[in-house]
């Protein structure tokens, strides 16, 4: 979910996607980022993400760049649902609310 | 994504880690690390590559496909590195496996392929039977049962006579023909449809209607060159014109007709005018089918026709004592092949059994060697499921080798039987190599895999992987291991024995059968066959009077010792012939005696080589209006005649005119002969069956039973063979229009009934001596490992001073002790399928105690003699080197 969500911003490759899933989570989830690799080849198997060799912006070099395809967008939106439902769930249980008390 | 682009997937990966991580690199590098540290910083921060790279290849999904490939590459490591091994499991497979190919194609051929016809499986054969045997049915019977039965479809009756046909419109050189005589309902039974023209009406079948012909397509392609104005040529058959109206396809068997080949031509049902009199009834010998309703059964067409045989018993007195039985006509297709094929399948099961138990041990003795390595996979993280999955690949590419071999061989045999002459079993021309007999191939094959797979790899996987690596190699195959192998040779062993005992019991009959004395001699005899057709041969008189001239034409060809015109010989049937004895009365028609008859000329028993018992030979001065002599044979006299003198009895031929009024072959008067002689007994039914009684008497003085068929019998001084030409120009001076048919000598003739005897023993025989090699190599391989495991032992024993023949008896003992149980289980089992076995011996006992202890003695020898290779061998030790060896 985390890998469709960054490339909901534009298309990236493994090395940049792990750098800011990092970033973003300053540093609370630091994976080493070639576990991304094989994530990313099973999205690209059911047909979320598509790949391409494309040269590096900034540098001479070429990397492999994912893109999110129509298909990922809908499936980031149902796994956003899922996961919204299941901290409102957790949440009921650790907090809950007055009248369920 | 398809497995093939899995090389061009995986570099694409490699590029792109290798990628990322050279950035991750230089990002090191600019937060200030020196080269070597980014490196490893780099590194650890990316993660184990080859890690990522065989979890990205399981999300390809293909995981599974590569490790197979990888175990089936390092089996073929292994097999290169011990290819004698391999060489040994593929050849063993290949030989197995091609034995069970070869024999499903014959049965393919002779028992499982459907029958060519439409509604095959509701056609049924119907015959009539009489004390048991089976007779054919007759006309007015067949009638009665077409009308009023009500369980069949259609029904047809048929028979096959040999004919003279010609090709030519004046009926130049004929020769002698099975000619088939069909109803046109056989034709719509079978669903045959022409390929030309039509097939024949119901008044075709009448008297004066009948000279219409049908022909096969090979007839028409042979003599016609597929003239496509065929229809209306004309046909001559007993010099008489048939005019050809259709052209049928070659799919009517022979086997229908008793026959070798296809009949060739057909003309309407009508083997003489009187067929469908009443006085006919008692002539049974035509054939009949049936096809069921549907829906119908074959029990129920049975009770059904049962029935209508009860009421026409109680109506007709000839019918008295006759039953009908109904049989699918698949069944007569093997005939008297089944129990060989039967006991076929049985042999080959066997020896697939054998070897695959043979390979089981091989295998397990190897994957013994191999512990260490196996230890040391598992130290190294293989589970036993990888393992075990490891070995079943080695052992499904050996597989995979020995069938692809197995197949290959199968097709050579197949050729080779086709192309050697099977002599009474033409079913085997049709032995081909098709997709059913290539599944069960592969079928085989993974089942053989499995089975002698399982075992091995169980017990493999199980290894202690400690123990293994501690011991050095010279780890004890785990009790268990021992004590299946052995179990398996003892197993080998007597399967064998089985083999060989029915391989020396089926020898042995083949002996007997070929060196039997039949009662007559059999060298340097020919025998030929004559139609005279009762065109130009109308009457009694014309036959005997061509039948003595010919004989004085061929005694003067130089080399023939003596001739004769007969209609029987032995080993064949000869008709049966109702009879009363002068004196004797017979009330009932049930109880009239029958015996075997036939008509024969003055030289028969001279020819023939029949000794003389009592009273005198025929002789030239028995002629047309002297006392009509008969002789008998001993068992005529046992039988009839236990208590007095036969000679000068009176026989009335025919069944009694009080009881009958027109017999079959006598018509509506007898006639009486007085036996002159009695000859030595000598089979008249075969090889096989006992002798039964037998009257012969001189067609010139009985007239009425005189007819054109005749056979040529010819003794020589030299060999019969070279007579033919002699004998057939003899035939052409006197009548060029005569075809002298079935020629052949009488060694010939009896190789021919032996032939099915002759290649089940063959059969037999070889697949006993596989079984023995099978047993022999599995013995060998015990023996042999035993003395590797124990070298150690031995060498100590040497060294504290034990004889050199101790080791040998010791290795010996192992041998023996396995020979002798497998030798006790191969003879229960021998005795549990005597049974089974004794349908196809003759003369011996299926459980004759002779060739059981031959047999397990011989075993028991050449257990022996493989332990003894292993047994030198231990015996040679050289204690030093074997103790120091560790």
């Amino acid at each position: 979910m985390l890998i469709l969500r960054t490339l909901v911003w534009g298309t990236a490759h493994g090395h940049q996607i792990g750098k800011h899933i990092q970033r973003t989570t300053n540093d609370f989830l630091q994976m080493q980022h070639g576990s991304l690799y094989p994530a990313l080849h099973r999205l690209e198997k059911r047909g979320w993400v598509t790949s391409k060799w494309e040269t590096a912006s900034d540098r001479n070099r070429e990397f492999k760049y994912y893109r999110l395809t129509e298909k990922g967008k809908k499936q980031l939106l149902v796994e956003e649902l899922q996961w919204k439902q299941m901290t409102e769930a957790v949440a009921r249980v650790m907090w809950p609310t007055a009248e369920e008390s | 994504m398809r497995w093939w682009q899995l090389k061009k997937r995986d570099a694409d990966l490699e590029r792109e880690l290798r990628s990322d991580l050279e950035l991750e690199e230089e990002e090191q590098r600019e937060k200030g690390l020196s080269g070597e540290d980014a490196q490893y910083a780099a590194r650890r921060a990316f993660g184990n590559p080859t890690l990522i790279r065989e979890q990205t290849h399981e999300a390809w999904g293909w995981a599974w496909f590569e490790r197979w490939v990888q175990d089936a590459r390092y089996a073929l490591r292994q097999m290169r590195k011990s290819p004698g091994f391999a060489a040994v499991v593929v050849l063993v497979l290949a030989l197995a496996i091609g034995a069970n190919a070869t024999v499903f194609s014959v049965l393919n051929a002779v028992l499982l392929r459907p029958l060519d016809f439409p509604n095959a499986d509701r056609l049924v054969q119907i015959t009539s039977m009489k004390n048991g045997k089976p007779v054919g049915v007759s006309g007015p019977d067949w009638r009665d049962f077409a009308t009023q039965n009500q369980s069949l479809d259609k029904t047809a009756i048929y028979d096959q006579w040999r004919k003279n046909v010609s090709t030519s419109q004046r009926g130049d050189d004929p020769a002698e023909v099975l000619v088939g005589l069909a109803s046109p309902q056989f034709f719509e039974a079978l669903g045959i449809q022409p390929l030309l023209g039509r097939l024949f009406t119901e008044d075709e079948g009448l008297a004066g209607r009948n000279h219409v012909a049908l022909i096969t397509e090979g007839f028409w392609k042979a003599h016609y060159q597929r003239n496509p104005t065929i229809l209306g040529h004309t046909l001559t058959i007993n010099d008489q014109p048939y005019t050809i109206i259709g052209i049928l396809p070659d799919t009517i068997p022979g086997w229908l007709h008793g026959a070798q080949a296809q009949l060739p031509v057909f003309e309407p049902f009508l083997p003489e005018p009187g067929v469908w009199s009443e006085s006919a009834r008692a002539g049974r010998g035509d054939g009949a089918l049936g096809l069921l309703k549907p829906g119908a059964t074959v029990d129920k067409a049975q009770a059904d026709l049962a029935r209508i045989a009860g009421n026409l018993a109680s109506t007709h007195p000839v019918d008295r004592g006759v039953a009908i039985s109904v049989v699918p006509l698949e069944k007569m297709r093997t005939g008297d092949l089944r129990p060989l094929l039967l006991l076929l399948m049985g042999a080959v099961a066997l020896i697939l059994l054998i070897a695959c138990s043979n390979l089981a041990a091989l295998l397990l003795a190897r994957n013994t060697a191999r512990q260490r390595e196996f230890a040391m996979r598992k130290a190294l993280g293989a589970g036993r499921a990888a393992l075990i999955r490891q070995i079943f690949t080695e052992i499904l590419v050996l597989s995979a080798l020995g069938s692809g071999l197995g197949l290959l061989l199968a097709w050579g045999a197949i050729r080779a039987m086709r192309m050697s002459d099977p002599g009474m079993i033409p079913q085997l021309l049709a032995l081909t190599l098709d997709w059913r007999v290539v599944l069960f191939t592969l079928a085989a094959g993974l089942g053989t895999c499995l089975l002698f797979g399982t075992a091995p790899a169980m017990l493999s996987a199980r290894v202690d992987a400690a123990e293994a690596l501690k011991q050095g190699g010279r780890t004890s195959s785990g009790v268990s291991q021992q004590w299946f192998r052995r179990m398996l040779v003892t197993g080998q062993i007597g399967l064998s024995l089985m083999l060989l005992v029915a391989a020396a019991l089926v020898l042995q009959t083949l002996e007997r059968l070929e060196k039997q004395d039949l009662g007559f001699r059999v060298d340097h005899l020919m025998r030929g066959h004559l139609y005279l057709p009762p065109v130009r041969y109308a009457t009694p008189d014309a036959i005997t009077r061509f039948c003595d001239e010919l004989t004085e034409r061929i005694r003067v060809l130089p080399g023939v010792r003596e001739v004769s015109v007969t209609t029987v010989y032995p080993p064949r049937d000869g008709w049966h012939m109702m009879f009363s004895i002068e004196g004797r009365p017979v009330s009932r028609l049930e109880e009239v005696p029958s015996t075997i008859f036939g008509v024969v000329d003055a030289n028969y028993l001279r020819t023939a080589g029949i000794p003389l018992i009592e009273g005198r030979e025929f002789s030239q001065s028995d002629r047309e209006g002297t006392l009509p002599a008969a002789i008998v044979n001993q068992a005529f006299v046992k039988q009839y005649f236990s208590r007095v003198d036969p000679i000068g009895q009176r026989i009335e031929l025919g069944a009694p005119a009080s009881l009958i009024a027109e017999d079959t072959w006598m018509g509506a008067q007898r006639e009486t002969v007085t036996i002159v002689g009695v000859m030595r007994d000598n089979h008249n039914q075969g090889l096989t069956l006992p002798v039964a009684p037998q009257l012969i008497t001189l067609f010139r003085q009985t007239p009425k039973v005189n007819f054109g068929f005749k056979d040529l019998l010819v003794r020589s001084d030299v060999a019969p063979e070279t007579l033919e030409q002699a004998v057939a120009q003899q035939i052409h001076a006197l009548d060029s229009q005569l075809p002298l048919s079935e020629v052949e000598t009488m060694n010939q003739y009896i190789g021919d009934i032996t032939a099915v005897n002759r290649f089940t023993s063959m059969v037999l025989t070889g697949f006993a001596v596989v079984g023995i090699l099978l047993a022999v190599t599995g013995i060998y391989g015990v023996i042999a490992f035993l003395v590797a495991q124990r070298t150690h032992e031995i060498g100590i024993r040497l060294a504290l001073g034990a004889p050199r023949s101790a080791v040998v008896w010791l290795v010996s003992l192992q041998g023996l002790w396995m020979a002798l149980s497998g030798v006790t289980v191969g003879l229960v089992g021998s005795v549990v399928t005597s049974r089974s076995l004794a349908s196809l011996l003759y003369g011996v006992s299926a459980l004759d105690p002779f060739t059981l202890l031959a047999a397990s003695t011989g075993l028991v020898a050449i257990a022996l003699a493989a332990c003894a290779l292993p047994a030198r061998r231990a015996a040679n030790i050289d204690p030093l080197r074997a103790l120091r060896a560790e």
